[in-house]
């Protein structure tokens, strides 16, 4: 029997301006339980990919087939966005509340607003599985890089997506806290998209790879 | 001494809208010292930091010393003092000194009960009030964020810049080199915002910002507005 098809990119073109398209005819898909590698030179277009996925870019051309519909508008992308989660290759852009916890209370909160409770069970949950007792109440903007990217990524399982989306999850971190994002990955993932320019990483973790080339 | 941390805001902002109100509207000087000394009691009896609170006070008062150096001389009545072509009048003097009590106490009470208190429960005890729509609140927290991402991006653009040798002189280079700086500033901010939006939209953002924590309402909150509202009664009763 054929896997399940979660994600399924036919036929994509897709340019910032008519005259200037850089991915052209690119098809992709992810089954289910499947974690596949994006890898590519800066500029091929593999953050465009994922931002196409999440229908954060709308394509020129081509089909988004996603849980088996075709995306479109912007509220079919709505439950896309329930059920997949994106790490920013930025933290920076990802983070914006106050503290910590409330961060990664952000997402479930949008989601399950009328259930308080559940939503701080699982935000402790969260803090306990990243190990993020101490910096729980400190300003986001008082964080290192590092602790940044743990965070950002914390506020995305938070949300308990069935698919994550990662852009250079390891990019610019130490071996301590690139060793904790594997681990998690390992762990907590099943169905992934990993972007990186890290051939090992992807390696590492990844069961299929795409190479993007310009 | 009272820690002002643990009483909830919402009782904070009622307390600082009556007490604005009240002082606003008195004109007997009696009222207003009165109340300018009760500004002070509550400053000996609330925790704070008298060195930060201080600096505030004095910056906040430069808008006062302008006052000082104007309205005295322009209010016809009373003459009690000429210097040269100016004369300071009874009535200019007590007017000044009104002004200055009451704008005083009001910045002395606001200061130290919105004091520890961050942005996102002000918005949020804000919001309680239905005072300003939701949209509009979101916005405030957004540009106060902001503001601050947006100084950091100017100090590394300016740093950048410095790198490189820039020297800023009078000359049409330095004038190119800050019109670059600031567009380059309105660009990445503009990035920066699309990706931020973009980033809340992926995690459910549907225009409402859920608060984590809400607020509870307790006997001691009670009992501090209770108080409060008793001593401003007792300043116009006396």
């Amino acid at each position: 029997m054929d896997a399940e098809k979660i994600i399924c990119l036919k036929n994509i073109f897709f340019g910032f301006k008519a005259n200037n398209i850089f991915i052209r005819n690119f098809d992709l898909e992810l089954l289910k339980n499947e974690k596949l590698g994006l890898i590519g030179h800066t500029g091929s277009g593999k953050t465009t990919i994922l931002h196409i996925i999440m229908g954060l870019l709308k394509p020129i051309q081509g089909e988004v087939i996603i849980f088996e519909k075709k995306r479109k508008t912007e509220d079919d992308f709505l439950e896309v966005r329930q059920k997949i989660g994106l790490l920013f290759q930025n933290s920076d852009e990802q983070l914006f509340c106050p503290s910590v916890i409330e961060d990664i209370a952000f997402g479930p909160l949008n989601l399950h607003y009328n259930n308080r409770e559940y939503v701080k069970r699982k935000v402790n949950e969260i803090i306990k599985k990243f190990d993020l007792e101490e910096l729980k109440n400190r300003y986001v903007t008082d964080l290192s890089y590092g602790e940044k990217k743990i965070v950002a990524l914390a506020g995305i399982f938070a949300m308990e997506p069935e698919v994550l989306l990662l852009d250079e999850p390891t990019n610019g971190l130490d071996k301590e806290h690139t060793k904790k994002i594997i681990e998690l990955i390992k762990k907590e993932v099943k169905t992934c998209i990993i972007v990186s320019h890290n051939q090992e990483f992807i390696n590492e973790l990844c069961n299929r790879k795409i190479v993007l080339n310009n | 001494m009272l820690k002002i941390k643990d009483i909830d805001p919402r009782i904070k902002i009622i307390l600082i809208i009556i007490f604005s109100f009240s002082i606003g509207f008195s004109q007997n000087i009696k009222i207003i010292l009165y109340f300018f000394i009760f500004s002070l009691i509550m400053l000996i009896i609330i925790k704070t930091d008298y060195k930060k609170f201080f600096k505030k006070i004095f910056g906040l008062n430069t808008f006062i010393i302008l006052l000082w150096l104007i309205l005295p001389f322009s209010i016809k009545g009373e003459k009690i003092l000429k210097i040269y072509f100016f004369t300071i009048t009874k009535e200019g003097l007590i007017e000044t000194i009104k002004i200055s009590l009451k704008y005083n106490s009001i910045i002395i009470i606001t200061i130290l009960l919105l004091q520890e208190l961050n942005i996102m429960h002000l918005i949020h005890s804000i919001r309680h009030f239905y005072i300003i729509p939701d949209k509009i609140s979101v916005l405030i927290y957004f540009y106060y964020r902001y503001l601050a991402e947006t100084e950091n991006e100017l100090k590394r653009l300016l740093n950048a810049v410095k790198i490189r040798g820039f020297i800023p002189s009078t000359n049409l280079h330095t004038y190119k080199t800050y019109a670059n700086l600031i567009t380059h500033l309105f660009i990445r901010s503009y990035e920066r915002s699309q990706n931020v939006y973009n980033a809340m939209l992926c995690r459910g953002f549907n225009g409402k910002i859920w608060i984590w924590e809400h607020f509870a309402l307790h006997k001691k909150d009670l009992f501090f507005l209770v108080v409060n509202i008793f001593i401003i009664c007792i300043i116009f009763i006396i």
